[in-house]
């Protein structure tokens, strides 16, 4: 893939014209892992081998009067990037981006994937800027790869290999159009997705997680295979208008809906020994189908009024409403065989139906109003107010209910929130403020906030040439009558020094804190405790930029500490150096190294190296 | 006859003007002349593609931003005879004449990032060439360090974060630069979903089972998108202590029910609920999530 990506390229730059701009970037990186290799593909995941750094080529074609093509980390990045853009003015406009992405991750604990996320996203507009521009568009997301999940069965849980693929695409059809003192866009799309998910039984897992019998049987798997696939089509509409009524009066009017309807149906099989406390006895194996059909039907339409009121100064306001119906049922057919009592008698084969249904309704409001004065000399201010209001009806599905209670019912919450800020900006100088309260009359969710305020203060100074400086500070606090409590605090400060063209020096220092309380209730017990999480992170960054005529260099260290719930050490270094060659080539080399360091299994130390040929 | 033809075309190219054989007419002079830089990157930059006459940018293209730039030529490139745009009214001038678009979501007039001496379009844009996308005058992630120094700090310093600025991801993946503020300084989906449903579609559902916590709340309820010190960017260091807190109802009306007594918390079996509790997101099959 990376060599025909690369060959495409190269072939793309040869075939360009002398008044093109063109550049590729293109090597081989070493990796030196120490460690724990699958927390280090967890947080980074950059491995050794071929690499496309970065392509880039600005053209003209015979059909396009600007073709542009932009590449950046192809092939043992986990995550890289193309875009083409082409454009005929007046006649059509095009893009195109493909994006991978690899994604790695051993938590939680037995759990475990490496899968690759491929999309493309394709749009076409006809005639743009025109009074009327049709456009389409494509879209296609695939999630792949295999994966090892855990599964509870038989009162027990089993480590299973699980192999997932998930397709979707999305076509989408439309127009912008422009008349005097109205323009808008009106969308319609339909998307289908396609998700299969197959496990089995990881060799040697039958034992399962729990080592202690149940009523005096030890539960164990031989076999466990699981199938499902679920089906989902989506048709959307989207549509906005907006009109300059007046001369200084400009309104806006959405509507938005989507209707998803899932189609599911899954299989299993296991066989073992195993309990059922649902049905009171043991048995040698199962067999389960389900089929289940889901719904969401959301829309959300609104407006939006802005006035200006004086040069520079808008008054706005807007109305949005969401309502969103989800729905669903589910018929899941069991079969237990050879199923004894727990007192050991009445040996047969026993079926159970359950058909489960589930709903959710919730309508949500949202008004606000404010004014924005943007150009009062050197200052600049933005108040507003804004009140959500969410009404939600759950009903709980009666084979849920375990523990009755707090499993359904209607909930109402109503925020109130006053958001203002202003900045004072001149000579280089620029100081803000912003202040947001919220207030909540009660939670639906326990750690919902009833009242939360949050505030930020930034400086920065532009000094003539050769300084900046810059701090930001910004703090939250919420809480509510169920003795929750939080508070988030993240402080940064940086300069940046340039003493000579050719040189520039950066230092950063910022500060994290994240701590929250609330009470909750131990299951086994029933009694109350309080819950506590804390997070306080120190950070500091620092690097240093050099452009010299034969050599430019870019190097830097960030380093972060958290001392909080879960304490580590991170440590990053960085280091790049260009060497021109001769006429438009040179080569690029790199340094990284990253350091984790949580005094445990999953500590690790790497270090990459790598070697790139540039071409200009 | 044919000296009379050729002395009728004579004399009607005299009456209109055109210049005598021998005399080249006065070359207009080409903005590109003296700012080749500038000239060179229009030919494939946004606002000057497609407007070429053979290979030249016409000075009308400039002079849409920079106004009438006959005095600033005849004035020998006199700097005070030209426009040329900068800060807030710069913007308001130039860009705002065709960019002032307003839609459900975007506004230049109401919106945290809307034109104003501290912020406005040439703080982000630069407008003759840019190597970053969308004319930015940087890349994204440094550009919006520019403010947002502690959001940027998370992604470049903590252990589990989104991979910006590589792969295509940018703060705009996810944010509207141009939003009316709020949550709508978020992006939707085309279908008017949160962003993150644009990449993990498996989530969006809808399930037969749907986790309330997104039904009624969203992905932010239980992960914080920016960087995290937290696995899987969850807003708690441990899984338990996430479901928990809402898991618990004391007082008070909420959404949560409370786990049966064999969820004892002493035993590590339960300090990590989607061990059992998988289909933690929606389950088609399982009202307890498990399947």
């Amino acid at each position: 893939m990376i060599r025909r990506l690369l060959a495409l390229l190269i072939l793309s730059a040869a075939t360009a014209q002398a008044q093109n701009v063109f550049d590729i970037e293109a090597g081989y990186r070493f990796l030196d892992l120490k460690g724990n290799s699958g927390m280090y593909r967890t947080q980074i995941n950059e491995q050794e081998g071929l690499l496309i750094r970065s392509f880039s080529l600005s053209s003209t074609t015979p059909v396009s009067d600007r073709f542009r093509i932009t590449a950046s980390d192809f092939g043992t990045s986990p995550a890289g990037a193309l875009r083409i853009e082409a454009d005929r003015r007046g006649l059509y406009r095009f893009t195109l981006g493909y994006r991978t992405a690899d994604q790695y991750s051993i938590f939680p604990n037995q759990h475990f994937y490496n899968r690759t996320r491929r999309t493309l996203d394709a749009d076409l507009e006809l005639f743009p800027d025109e009074r009327f521009a049709p456009f389409v568009g494509y879209s296609f997301n695939r999630f792949a790869g295999p994966g090892e999940t855990t599964y509870h069965v038989g009162q027990d849980e089993f480590l299973l290999r699980q192999k997932e693929k998930d397709v979707e695409q999305e076509i989408r059809a439309g127009a912008t159009f422009k008349l005097t003192h109205v323009y808008g866009s009106f969308t319609q799309g339909l998307r289908h997705s396609s998700e299969s998910s197959q496990f089995s039984l990881v060799p040697g897992a039958g034992a399962g997680n729990g080592s202690d019998p149940i009523l005096g049987q030890q539960i164990s798997a031989t076999t466990i295979t699981r199938h499902d696939l679920t089906r989902v089509h989506t048709p959307f509409t989207n549509f906005y208008i907006t009109g300059d009524v007046l001369k200084h009066l400009r309104l806006t009017g959405n509507y938005v809906r989507f209707a998803a309807d899932s189609s599911g149906s899954e299989s299993e099989s296991v066989f073992g020994n195993f309990a059922s406390f649902a049905i009171s006895r043991f048995y040698t194996g199962s067999t389960e189908s389900a089929t289940s059909n889901a719904k969401n039907t959301t829309w959300r339409g609104g407006g939006h009024a802005e006035y200006e009121v004086a040069e520079g100064i808008d008054l706005i306001a807007g109305f949005q409403r969401e309502h969103r119906e989800l729905d669903g049922n589910a018929l899941i057919n069991t079969l237990y065989l050879q199923s004894i009592t727990f007192g050991g008698v009445d040996q047969r084969d026993f079926q159970t139906v359950l058909n489960a249904k589930s709903s959710i309704d919730r309508d949500e409001d949202i008004v606000n109003a404010g004014i924005v004065g943007r150009t009062a000399g050197p200052f600049s201010f933005r108040a507003e107010v804004r009140q959500s209001k969410v009404d939600a009806d759950v009903a709980p599905d009666l084979s849920e209910i375990v523990v009755p209670g707090s499993q359904g019912g209607s909930f109402e919450r109503r925020v109130n929130t006053f958001d203002t800020n202003a900045q004072f900006s001149q000579s280089g100088f620029t100081l803000g403020a912003a202040f947001r309260s919220d207030h909540g009359n009660q939670p639906i969710f326990r750690t919902d906030f009833e009242d939360r305020d949050r505030y930020r203060l930034r400086a920065q100074w532009n000094a003539p040439k050769w300084v900046r400086l810059g701090a930001v500070a910004e703090r939250t606090t919420m809480s509510n009558n169920a003795d929750f409590h939080g508070h988030i605090a993240q402080y940064s400060g940086n300069i940046e020094y340039t003493p000579v063209e050719l040189l520039s020096l950066r230092a950063s220092a910022s500060r994290f804190e994240a701590d929250s309380s609330i009470l909750f209730r131990h299951p086994e017990t029933f009694a109350t405790a309080t819950s506590v999480h804390s997070e306080n992170g120190n950070s500091r960054e620092g690097g240093v930029t050099l452009n010299l005529k034969r050599l430019s260099l870019d190097a830097g260290l960030t380093s972060f500490h958290n001392a909080g719930t879960t304490p580590f050490k991170l440590t990053r270094y960085f280091s790049r150096a260009v060497i021109p060659i001769k006429g438009r080539y040179g080569i690029a080399l790199e340094y990284n190294k990253d350091k984790y360091d949580e005094n445990s299994a999953y500590d690790f130390d790497a270090t990459r190296y790598g070697i790139y040929l540039r071409i200009q | 006859m044919r000296a009379t033809t050729i002395g009728g075309l004579l004399l009607l190219l005299i009456a209109l003007g055109v210049p005598a054989f021998g005399e080249e007419p006065a070359p207009v002079p080409s903005c590109g002349d003296c700012h080749d830089e500038q000239a060179k990157a229009f030919l494939t930059n946004p606002h000057g593609h497609g407007t070429a006459v053979k290979g030249v940018i016409p000075n009308a293209v400039c002079e849409r931003c920079h106004g009438d730039g006959k005095g600033h030529i005849e004035g020998g490139g006199d700097k005070t005879l030209i426009f040329k745009p900068a800060g807030l009214a710069g913007s308001n001038k130039t860009c705002l004449t065709c960019h002032d678009l307003s839609t459900d979501r975007v506004t230049r007039r109401g919106g945290p990032h809307s034109n104003s001496t501290t912020v406005n379009c040439l703080t982000c844009h630069s407008i003759h060439a840019s190597k970053a996308t969308h004319l930015l005058v940087k890349p994204q992630l440094a550009l919006c360090d520019t403010c947002h120094a502690t959001q940027v700090a998370s992604f470049r310093s903590k252990p589990y974060a989104h991979r910006l600025g590589s792969g295509g991801m940018e703060c705009s993946s996810c944010h509207e630069p141009h939003g009316r503020g709020g949550r709508e300084m978020l992006r939707r989906t085309a279908a008017d979903e949160l962003p993150c449903l644009n990449c993990h579609t498996r989530q969006r559902g809808p399930f037969v089972f749907q986790h309330g916590s997104f039904a009624i709340g969203d992905c932010m309820t239980c992960h914080t998108p920016h960087g995290s010190s937290n696995r899987n960017r969850l807003i708690r260091a441990n899984v338990a202590q996430l479901c928990i807190e809402c898991h618990s109802p004391i007082g008070g009306k909420t959404l949560g029910s409370q786990p049966p007594s064999f969820h004892n918390l002493a035993l590590a079996r339960y300090q990590d609920c989607t061990t059992c509790h998988v289909a933690v997101h929606g389950s088609n099959r399982d009202p307890q999530l498990m399947k």
